[in-house]
């Protein structure tokens, strides 16, 4: 039977219609995957079964009677809880009032419990493989804990279809498998799942069922044995999408670094670092969140707390302290998160790739509107950049279209050595495959690449050399084209390092 | 061509300072219906007068706003700037050193607030409402009350003269540092750095922009202002009282406000704010001449406040 069943669901914004008539059937105990490209209508659909907007026309069956879900408190009295991507929570709060928070909301005056509530919290917790206290501040819980919260929050109500926005967004590696399982879990206790997700190796672990939106409406919905990776990737997209080309750069091998650390330390994130990297030449870092690799880039680009140690650009001793000192030694730097660090976003997009330099833009500190328009113009035409103009804001465009500002922005600077942290962090296939080419581009016109991935299959694709890190220290260096994921995973949680095996010599394989 | 025009056109009609020109124009109509003494060329220009001093500050308070700041410090910054340069002068200090050394009181006032904010990192709201505080206080310390009089004629003709018998001087001095202000946020780079670091402070720090240096230089930028707008307020009254201006800073901030400047920063122009400032002058003024007196003028002020921070939500909104 259908436990949810959406027939001809339409919903228009100011310009844009986000759903054209889409059609969904989520049988009930089944984990049901949604996928699609940002701008697809995921998000749309989602917000119209939580109750957060209004549909304007079709209609929506919960066990195949019409209902009406005009507000989230609604969508949970029918029986359904949504996990956002970004969950709202009360950080100042503990985690059992943060689980009992709708609850809570139902009672006015009358004295609340918590012993008991305490109780049941700590149990939920353990049955999800968390060991907090209940009565534990909220804000002393990592991510992956606080979404574990905020799962919790959904069961104790006692829903019937939790739907999940791109979940393991926020999650770090070594957070995934305790999430997985605890998926296990509530397919256990009969709850049925729509998992929205862009990420397919996710997908096809975990779903029985599939439907696939591309421009507000659904193009395929089946079950997962029914589809390849490939296909859905196809799909998605609406034409089919290269496979990761990787390119071998072994003569780049004899030319000298461009970059070279020596005893490199930042704060005490970063310790006793040595590495290089070649002109033409894309390194990967690896590793967990915390293990240093952002923390690397940042101290490379002056932005870390305070940094030791040598760092040679061609050969010459450089001193970074600040951002203008790294831009000055042909640095670039593509932040994790755009949005905070990347982008003015209520500016243009002409204004937002010209910060970098507005000195070359401006004579005797005069600005030329007129260069800074040129600028905007090239990096459309250079990036494709799906834009109306120069001086279009770049809040509207999507995020690939967002990143390729970023990158704009830098390469405006003509920089010898990009630093690049998780640059395809939330844009969907195609614009993924755009960048990567972007990447491969500037290698082979002789830059050095250092990027992070939070998918170490891209990272592997991208990348010729991989550097893996654990705790602050370098405790690996493989080839990219002869290393395995597994390799990569075990260096970079540590079971190899705390095996007590020491740094491997250069897998010359 | 025709199509250029036309973008022209909807780019105008889609700017935020066209429904703050469209709202002005429905003012001025509707309080020329109040008599015959509003459309006086005396009346308009005794309001543009009366605006001139508020809006040299509101020009600074724009500027804080735009970094995402605000600098609710000014109003005391113009009494005491006035103060300043009313006791140099009553003490034989010729005029234009004068006024120079009170506009470096009202630099050294912002400087005061952009320290503790970049430096300490204390939010602005705070630092520049305990600043209000201690800059008022100390216009009491140093003249025990007392209003300082006897300022020279060559002093009072700033605020009290005309150009031709027609136009008063202050008018002028608004006209030129709202030019000169427009021309370094549109078309200087130190403009530019203003815009990115309200924008996103982060984004324009890793973009090699000092953030820091930049809010630094907007404060002591919005002090000189205040400043100056303080002492063109005293020599129009011809006598510099420590109490002058008070509550000033938020009929400044609603006209900021009004004239499309973002709370949150990064978006904010100069015609904007001067038709910000002139929508609050024609409000105060049609109370005025409606006889309604002065007893409203700070209700309406607060009316005003909360009705530009409403627009102010609804545009970020739509956008």
């Amino acid at each position: 039977m259908n436990l949810l069943e959406i027939r001809g669901l339409v919903k228009t914004f100011p310009g844009v219609q986000a759903l054209k008539g889409v059609k969904l059937a989520v049988e009930a105990g089944t984990i049901h995957a949604l996928v699609g490209e940002n701008g697809a209508g995921k998000s749309t659909l989602i917000k119209v079964c939580a109750g957060i907007e209004r549909r304007d026309g079709g209609e929506i069956l919960w066990k195949g009677e019409p209902i009406d879900v005009r507000s989230p408190l609604d969508a949970r009295n029918v029986g359904i809880g949504v996990v956002h991507q970004h969950f709202p929570q009360c950080s100042n709060l503990t985690v059992s009032q943060n689980i009992y928070l709708s609850e809570l909301s139902k009672t006015t005056l009358r004295p609340i419990t918590w012993r008991e509530r305490n109780e049941r919290a700590r149990n939920l917790l353990r049955e999800f493989g968390v060991d907090r206290r209940p009565d534990e501040l909220l804000g002393s819980l990592s991510i992956g804990e606080r979404q574990v919260v905020e799962i919790c929050k959904a069961v104790a109500m006692n829903v019937e279809l939790i739907i999940m926005d791109e979940p393991t967004s926020a999650l770090a590696l070594e957070e995934l498998e305790r999430f997985f399982s605890m998926i296990d879990t509530l397919r256990g206790q009969g709850i049925t799942i729509i998992y929205v997700s862009h990420k397919l190796d996710e997908v096809f672990r975990i779903a029985e069922e599939i439907t696939i939106l591309r421009d507000g409406s659904d193009v395929f919905s089946g079950e997962i044995g029914d589809v390849t990776p490939s296909e859905v990737a196809s799909l998605m997209a609406g034409h089919a999408i290269a496979e990761f080309q990787r390119l071998d750069l072994a003569a780049q091998e004899k030319e000298a670094p461009l970059l070279a650390l020596e005893r490199f330390a930042v704060g005490d994130r970063v310790q006793d670092a040595a590495l290089s990297v070649r002109p033409g030449e894309i390194l990967g870092l690896a590793g967990l969140q915390g293990s240093g690799t952002s923390d690397l880039m940042k101290g490379l680009f002056g932005l870390g707390s305070w940094t030791s140690g040598t760092i040679r650009i061609e050969g010459d001793e450089v001193s970074i302290r600040s951002p203008q000192d790294a831009i000055r030694a042909g640095i670039a730097y593509v932040p994790a998160d755009r949005h905070v660090e990347g982008l003015c976003l209520i500016h243009s997009l002409a204004e937002n790739t010209g910060i970098t330099t507005l000195r070359r833009l401006a004579s005797r500190g005069w600005l030329r509107r007129g260069a800074i328009r040129n600028l905007g113009e090239d990096s459309i035409q250079m990036l494709s950049i799906q834009s109306r103009s120069p001086w279009q804001v770049v809040n509207y465009l999507s995020g690939g279209n967002q990143q390729k500002v970023v990158l704009a922005k830098w390469l405006a600077t003509n920089p010898r050595l990009l630093l690049l942290d998780d640059p395809t962090r939330g844009v969907d296939v195609g614009a993924k495959a755009e960048i990567h080419s972007i990447l491969r581009e500037l290698a082979k016109a002789g830059k050095a690449c250092v990027m992070t991935s939070c998918e170490l299959p891209e990272l592997i694709a991208v990348t010729n050399r991989i550097i893996t890190m654990y705790k602050g220290r370098i405790t690996g260096e493989y080839r990219s084209g002869s290393v395995t994921q597994e390799d990569i995973m075990r260096a970079i949680t540590g079971a190899r390092t705390e095996d007590g095996q020491h740094r491997e010599a250069k897998d010359d394989g | 061509m025709i199509d250029s025009g036309k973008k022209m056109l909807l780019r105008i009609l889609r700017g935020r300072e066209t429904g703050v020109l469209l709202a002005l124009i429905v003012l001025v109509i509707a309080l020329s219906f109040l008599g015959q003494n509003f459309f006086t060329t005396r009346n308009i220009f005794s309001i543009l007068r009366a605006v001139s001093f508020e809006g040299i500050a509101a020009l600074g308070m724009m500027l804080a706003m735009i970094t995402g700041g605000l600098d609710l410090s000014i109003a005391s910054n113009m009494a005491l700037s006035g103060i300043v340069v009313s006791l140099l002068m009553t003490s034989g200090v010729p005029v234009l050193p004068a006024i120079l050394i009170a506009i470096l009181a009202g630099m050294a006032i912002g400087l005061i607030n952009g320290l503790i904010i970049t430096r300490i990192g204390l939010g602005p709201i705070i630092t520049t409402l305990a600043m209000l505080s201690v800059v008022r206080g100390v216009a009491f310390m140093i003249t025990k009350g007392l209003p300082v009089v006897n300022l020279p004629a060559s002093f009072t003709r700033l605020g009290q003269g005309m150009i031709g018998g027609v136009i008063p001087v202050p008018i002028l001095f608004f006209l030129v540092v709202a030019v000169l202000v427009h021309l370094l946020q549109r078309y200087t780079v130190f403009g530019y750095h203003l815009y990115a670091t309200g924008g996103n402070e982060i984004a324009s720090r890793y973009s090699g922009v000092q953030t820091k240096r930049v809010t630094l230089l907007t404060y002591v930028l919005s002090g000189a202002l205040g400043a100056l707008g303080g002492i063109l307020l005293i020599a129009r009254l011809g006598v510099a009282q420590p109490s002058i201006a008070s509550g000033y800073e938020l009929a400044i901030v609603a006209a900021v406000v009004i004239g499309g400047t973002s709370l949150d920063g990064g978006i904010g122009s100069v015609l904007g704010t001067v038709l910000g400032v002139l929508i609050i002058g024609v409000i105060r003024n049609g109370l005025v001449l409606a006889n309604i007196g002065g007893y409203y003028i700070q209700f309406a002020n607060g009316l005003l406040i909360l009705a530009a921070v409403v627009i102010n939500r609804l545009r970020g909104i739509r956008d």
